[in-house]
């Protein structure tokens, strides 16, 4: 069973994104194939450098690095949510395979389960 | 076919302006709670809705308790009912909140 994740939302302000990445992790540990779309604010998760002890948060940059542990390797990432946002690849976390518009709806489209979070 | 639920208006929430980026041609849409108001015939929202998904929905419930009559004919108000059948048959549900 193919999941894929489309993650929205941006970190630290909400538990959202946090707590999305958790259910990703679970689903990974039930030897699941997990996909992850990060899109709008989403992407944010990705930013380099992230400094979450500063607000007695758990950083969600070291949980992208965690991935590889849980056999997550299909990772995506939109362009044009990045585009909007003034990212770059440069910006963003390397594991990310940046993807257009088309590729976008043609990962929805072969998933099993689509989690919109 | 996938049926993307759109629960927010675009008024005030970026979430239905982003479903629009991964709305297939083959999809539908359903609008649901706030999501009613971007059924408001002359909209810009609800025309790129209709531009974009081959069939658009909207719960009749929810529009009935807000009171919008005005919206483009377009829509099919569909009930509850009707709802659960269309989440059914749709490959998968993709929510917009």
């Amino acid at each position: 069973m193919k999941y894929l994740y489309l993650l929205r939302q941006a970190p630290y302000q909400s538990s959202l994104a946090r707590e999305a990445l958790d259910m990703v992790l679970a689903t990974a540990a039930f030897d699941q194939h997990v996909q992850l779309l990060f899109i709008n604010d989403g992407v944010f998760q990705l930013q380099k450098g992230q400094q979450a002890d500063l607000l007695q948060q758990k950083n969600i940059e070291k949980t992208l690095q965690a991935f590889a542990l849980y056999d997550i390797n299909d990772v995506y990432c939109c362009s044009h949510s990045l585009q909007l946002r003034g990212l770059t690849t440069d910006n963003i976390d390397a594991s990310a395979q940046v993807i257009d518009q088309a590729q976008c709806q043609a990962l929805i489209q072969q998933a099993d389960k689509v989690i919109s979070l | 076919m996938n049926l993307h639920i759109i629960h927010k208006s675009a008024n005030t929430h970026q979430s239905a302006h982003n479903a629009l980026h991964l709305i297939h041609q083959d999809d539908y849409i359903i609008l649901i709670d706030d999501g009613i108001y971007n059924a408001i015939s002359q909209t810009d929202i609800s025309q790129a809705y209709l531009n974009t998904a081959k069939r658009c929905f909207l719960l009749n419930e929810h529009a009935l308790a807000r009171g919008i009559e005005n919206t483009d004919k377009n829509f099919t108000h569909i009930t509850m009912a009707e709802f659960v059948e269309l989440s059914l048959i749709a490959n998968n549900n993709i929510s917009w909140y």
